[in-house]
């Protein structure tokens, strides 16, 4: 019987090339198997639809250090919807469809170990994909002028749609009189845009207007004491 | 004349096989234990020479009716009950707490009132408990355990001191740990205090003899297949005046006194508790399994704890090792883990090398997040080890360390 933790796959699994943090990162998603302790996290800076920059980091079992580290030697540089249309054929069929350069086809032959590998593609796709986790992120940077809340838990946002080269907010305003009517959108647009390096269009609306029920708990808390 | 080991294993077919290219070394006993032959035969021979269920009253239906009362009375006499009719037959210990906590628990705690668990418990006596507590508005407390992963047994005569705990759910031994409580000392100063004690003995039945009259515990569970039994068989045993005044826990077949339709009344224990059809097959290898345990000469005993001094030595010489179980009067058991090897990755290489040894959290996630760890590998013995089984792990081990660091 051929070893499951044949040459390659190990290479990989001692591979650090993309291991570390990246503070600026516009992309990022973790998450752990807390059955066994198998932890990852890929971050991605994606300027002008291309990956340009990606690091991570793996705790774990070998073989989930190598599906890490073989991933991201694998969707370095690309663009972003080839990347993640890459790793969706890797979650449909466990593994590459070429099979000479299946790293993982003895791993998939013991089905208690799938999830070893599958955890990372799993982490990469929810960051490559869920834009909006990163611009809720960076949503709560940016305060009311005039409250102490910032504008995403005060439930100014509306939605939050990744576009094909970009990314579109909509959003209103506590009144349509507010004095930073003009300037404030601009404010947003520039602070995701400049952030995420991703076309940024801001829609203003006040259809439904704003009420304080749209403000998270807390934050009605705060703005009535 | 007794027995040598290697007949001893000879009794056991699966040592026979070869996995992986490689003699099995089977080291996962304390999941579950292989099953010798005479237990195969015994259920096989149930399904071709009779395969009735139990109270009929032709010829095959009446043996099976007596295989079941003499399964209930060997039970009995193996753990020193003072009836039969104190043993109820469920699928497995999981089963027995779940049954135990949703029929005396939940009676007792009618009103509230305090459950009391240990660090050491597996899932299967923790959840129920904490389960059983939320739902009933109870004060569910964990007892800890000391920094060397043993139980504080000084906190939990704390705890029980306080006289509020209406229930002790513990384990006999961890089966992470290996390490065997003083249940006899716990239930006594539960008793003083009129807590009621359920013990988890699924580790500790095969290896410590068991008088639950001498030991006073209200109730005890354990499974069939750590006992060289079958699967799917288990036993709740509890003192009868628990048991008399329970409800149901599942109600149909089997356990009603008469149905009329405005009323059922319900029989008596144990029949009460054992609705629709018995696994047969489970108990009748159930009683096959407690013939063979309580044949095995004693020196099998002793050569499991010889195994586990040898495995220690062993295991001891390998760099940056983390031995979990305690040097001390454990179950035949040893966990460990390495700072920069998985568990999985152990497990699945010494796989290769036809070693079967258990890895991860082992159904034990408040125990392992107290050590601050999220996995760890077991080897565990059974009468059928030698030394060899031990020698091909290290070789795995070493290997491992090789082509992993």
């Amino acid at each position: 019987m051929d070893s499951l933790y044949h040459d390659t796959l190990l290479a990989y699994g001692k591979n650090t090339i993309h291991e570390r943090g990246l503070p600026d990162a516009t992309h990022r998603a973790s998450d752990v198997n807390t059955l066994c302790g198998d932890s990852v996290t890929f971050e991605f800076i994606v300027k002008n639809k291309q990956i340009i920059y990606l690091g991570h980091k793996a705790a774990g079992c070998v073989l989930c250090r190598a599906s890490t580290a073989w991933l991201a030697d694998k969707i370095n540089g690309l663009a972003k919807i080839d990347a993640i249309k890459f790793i969706e054929t890797l979650i449909t069929n466990v593994g590459p469809t070429d099979s000479t350069d299946h790293i993982f086809l003895s791993v998939i032959q013991n089905p208690t170990r799938t999830k070893c590998i599958t955890l990372p593609w799993h982490v990469a796709h929810n960051a490559l994909t869920q834009d909006s986790a990163v611009v809720t992120e960076i949503l709560r940077t940016i305060y009311d002028p005039e409250l102490p809340i910032n504008i995403y838990d005060l439930g100014l946002i509306y939605d939050i749609a990744p576009t094909d080269d970009g990314i579109n907010i909509t959003m209103t305003l506590t009144s349509p009189n507010c004095p930073v009517a003009e300037t404030f959108p601009n404010q947003v647009q520039r602070a995701v845009s400049e952030r995420l390096g991703i076309t940024t269009k801001v829609i203003v609306t006040f259809d439904p207007p704003w009420t304080i029920e749209r403000a998270t708990a807390d934050a009605r808390i705060l703005l009535q004491r | 004349m007794q027995p040598t080991i290697d007949q001893i294993k000879d009794i056991f077919p699966q040592i026979q096989r070869i996995v992986n290219g490689h003699p099995l070394h089977y080291l996962d006993s304390a999941a579950t234990a292989l099953t010798p032959q005479p237990v195969i035969d015994a259920m096989t021979t149930y399904y071709q020479s009779n395969s009735t269920t139990y109270g009929g009253i032709h010829t095959l239906s009446s043996e099976t009716t007596k295989a079941v009362d003499e399964a209930r009375h060997a039970v009995r006499t193996f753990i020193n009950a003072r009836r039969d009719d104190e043993i109820v037959f469920t699928k497995g210990a999981t089963e027995s707490i779940n049954l135990i906590a949703n029929t005396f628990g939940r009676e007792k705690l009618k009103n509230g009132g305090h459950i009391v668990v240990t660090q050491l418990e597996h899932h299967a006596n923790f959840v129920p408990w904490q389960q059983l507590a939320r739902e009933t508005n109870s004060k569910f407390t964990v007892a800890p355990i000391l920094q060397d992963g043993t139980l504080d047994i000084a906190a939990l005569k704390n705890i029980l001191d306080t006289g509020d705990v209406t229930i002790l759910a513990i384990t006999h031994a961890s089966n992470t740990t290996g390490e065997i409580i003083a249940i006899k000392e716990i239930i006594r100063r539960a008793h003083k205090h009129n807590t009621f004690v359920i013990v988890d003995g699924t580790q500790a039945v095969v290896h410590i003899p068991l008088d639950v009259e001498s030991l006073d515990a209200d109730f005890y569970v354990f499974s069939g297949h750590k006992l060289y039994g079958p699967t799917g068989i288990g036993v709740a045993y509890g003192k009868r005046e628990l048991w008399a005044d329970l409800p149901p826990y599942q109600t149909g077949g089997k356990m009603i006194a008469s149905v009329a339709t405005e009323q059922t009344t319900f029989a008596k224990p144990p029949y009460r508790f054992e609705a629709g059809t018995l696994n047969i097959a489970g108990i009748i290898g159930l009683h096959s399994a407690i013939t063979f345990v309580t044949k095995l000469p004693t020196f099998s005993f002793e050569h499991e704890r010889t195994l586990l001094k040898y495995a220690r030595e062993k295991l001891q010489s390998i760099q940056e090792i983390n031995l979990i179980t305690p040097n001390a009067d454990t179950l035949p058991l040893l966990s460990f883990s390495f700072p920069n090897i998985h568990p999985h990755d152990i497990g699945t290489i010494a796989s290769e090398y036809g070693v079967a040894i258990r890895t991860g959290h082992l159904c034990t996630e408040p125990l392992l997040q107290a050590l601050g760890t999220p996995a760890v590998a077991r080897i565990s013995f059974g009468v059928y080890n030698t030394t060899d089984d031990i020698d091909a792990l290290i070789e795995s081990i070493t290997h491992a360390r090789r082509i992993l660091l």
